[in-house]
């Protein structure tokens, strides 16, 4: 009884917690809510990178068995792309924005670090499918 | 107090409306300025370019 009554308290406070963490943003406006929008995008495509940063190594060369030098400057130039575009028209970004993160995408075929494919996959969902 | 009693009052009313109020602060959401957003926006945006760009500066081509 005193087990199950810990249990329910547990469950209630995680409960709590993601309620009070994903409080709601609503935009004021129509270009509010384009902006926020374009920096969800953002916020994925700034993980991706990190994880691509990460899985490389420092500098000046990406460690031996991890990611191609070249291949992981293509995809964070193209990052970089895709960035600026959503920067620039936050209003108009879908098609520009799905073209640089094609790019991106492509150059990341065959990495299976844990980290970059979940970080893809996140990114997906908000880019690819427009 | 009687602890069991203070338990029982803590998981019937306390907890209760304190997860009504969160659900009712995470329905009506904050309001979010169109400067408030693109402020956000270029932030992350400017971040996510200097790291990039870091990067690139770093690890140069190889041929």
């Amino acid at each position: 009884m005193r087990m199950q009554r810990k249990t329910r308290l547990v469950v209630t406070l995680a409960l709590l917690t993601v309620l009070g963490a994903c409080a709601k943003v609503t935009p004021e406006t129509p270009k509010a809510g384009a902006a926020i929008k374009a920096d969800a995008v953002v916020v994925r495509v700034n993980e991706l990178q990190a994880a691509v940063i990460d899985y490389c190594g420092p500098a000046p060369q990406c460690a031996p068995g991890t990611i191609d030098t070249n291949t992981a400057r293509d995809v964070i130039k193209a990052l970089i792309e895709v960035r600026s575009v959503l920067k620039a028209s936050p209003n108009g970004w879908q098609a520009s924005a799905k073209a640089g993160w094609a790019v991106a995408k492509a150059r990341l075929v065959g990495i299976t670090h844990p980290a970059i494919l979940a970080a893809v996959a996140a990114a997906d969902v908000l880019i690819g499918g427009l | 107090m009687d602890p069991k009693l203070l338990a029982a009052l803590i998981m019937r009313i306390a907890i209760p409306e304190l997860t009504a109020w969160l659900a009712q602060l995470h329905s009506e959401g904050k309001l979010v300025t169109e400067e408030e957003a693109l402020a956000k926006l270029d932030m992350d945006v400017d971040e996510g370019n200097a790291a990039g760009q870091a990067f690139l500066d770093s690890h140069p081509k190889v041929v």
